[in-house]
């Protein structure tokens, strides 16, 4: 997703675009990956989201599934545990203890995100490491539960995290097909959007914005509204690496510590929710000689 | 002479987030059944008030802010009086000493 977007993301919205407009009461659909070569596990896991949202949207829809020709893709399939969100023949793969496979909850859910620490725990993340694993998976959990979604939103509200130990670091991913940052910003600020003498149009910088903080210290109750620039405070004093965000239309990699090399962009398409990414590495323990 | 108190002991290794309509071990709940009859009976007995945050998986600002904060905009504690009496013990992440800190002086300012 993150180094393909445009085409990535074009290709969901078709398939949303398709799905809801033909998808009827009843259906069942084949989700054919023999011809996959490449993918990641965020896309992976926004296929088994928006499945999800289908069967929601038009009731009854069963889906079906077979797995990639190409060997690496069909175990990185089976690892991510995409097997148990869809009816298939496909026997379970043996857990590796390299992944956690896709979990996903409709609430904040801390006893799930406690698994994932002691999973980057044994994988070799320094205990204090850990706890900011901890923070951030409770303020992500926390604004899909307060922000991501509305009332009207026909789509489950739910999120979805994942992560694998990578060598020498150990990446995550967090996924909610809300509303999306920008969209909530708009929404809930427009009070101070709408003062600011260069107002902000670009999802980017918006999502930008909302990581510094932008939106934390004139709203009504500037008490809320801490936990996107807690992540990226995460970022800036070094505990996570390469943060990634999709959210609407904006496209954020931070890559170093230095405005110049971070890529901030929107997209052409639109992303239907926000999509986390970053790593954790993990400590070179020096070895007694 | 102080009241001591263990959040991961006491109270819960996974803290939940602000309210307790949205997630298990709120920071409202600690505040309402540990933290504020902990800092009365610290007041009472004029004693300091000793909170242990280690041990724990972590925490999510909001449980933070609503549990210290909380004593001031909520509980309506006297934020000079809870900073002079309260001692915070954190070897793991010593940054949330100066934000919990923070945060009362934050909710402090709100109220007046």
């Amino acid at each position: 997703m993150f180094d393909n977007p445009i085409e990535t993301i074009s290709f969901f919205d078709s398939m949303i675009g398709l799905l809801r407009k033909e998808c009827k009461h009843g259906w069942t659909i084949n989700t054919d990956l023999t011809q996959i070569e490449n993918v990641t596990t965020d896309s992976i896991m926004y296929l088994i989201a928006l499945m999800r949202n289908i069967r929601v949207l038009c009731g009854g829809v069963l889906f079906r599934g077979n797995y990639p020709k190409d060997p690496k893709m069909k175990s990185l399939f089976g690892k991510v545990g995409f097997y148990r969100y869809i009816r298939s023949s496909v026997s379970d793969f043996q857990p590796d203890s390299r992944f956690i496979q896709i979990k996903s909850g409709e609430s904040v859910n801390l006893k799930e995100a406690s698994k994932i620490c002691d999973f980057a725990k044994s994988a070799g993340i320094i205990d204090v490491k850990c706890k900011k694993i901890y923070t951030i998976l409770a303020e992500l959990m926390q604004n899909t539960c307060n922000y991501a979604y509305t009332k009207e939103d026909v789509f489950e509200h739910n999120w979805y995290v994942y992560a694998e130990d990578s060598g020498d670091t150990v990446k995550f991913v967090f996924l909610d097909t809300g509303n999306g940052i920008p969209t909530t910003v708009r929404k809930n600020f427009i009070e101070i959007l709408s003062r600011m003498i260069f107002p902000i149009n670009e999802d980017s910088k918006l999502i930008l914005s909302a990581l510094e903080g932008a939106f934390r210290t004139q709203t009504k109750e500037e008490h809320r509204g801490k936990g996107l620039p807690q992540i990226y405070d995460y970022y800036k004093i070094g505990f996570i690496e390469n943060l990634k965000i999709i959210s609407g239309k904006g496209y954020c990699v931070f890559n170093e510590n230095t405005y110049a090399k971070n890529r901030i962009f929107d997209l052409s398409s639109e992303f239907q929710g926000s999509l986390f990414s970053w790593d954790v590495r993990k400590e070179r323990v020096s070895k007694c000689v | 002479m102080c009241i001591k108190l263990n959040i991961a002991e006491e109270f819960t290794t996974t803290p939940g987030i602000r309210y307790r309509k949205d997630s298990d071990y709120s920071g409202e709940e600690f505040r309402e059944v540990l933290l504020y009859p902990a800092y009365l009976r610290a007041i009472r007995e004029n004693k300091r008030l000793y909170i242990d945050i280690d041990g724990g998986y972590g925490y999510a600002t909001s449980f933070l802010e609503e549990a210290f904060g909380g004593l001031v905009r909520v509980e309506g504690v006297d934020a000079n009086k809870l900073l002079s009496i309260l001692e915070i013990k954190s070897e793991d992440e010593q940054e949330w000493i100066e934000k919990i800190k923070g945060y009362i002086k934050d909710a402090n300012k709100k109220k007046r």
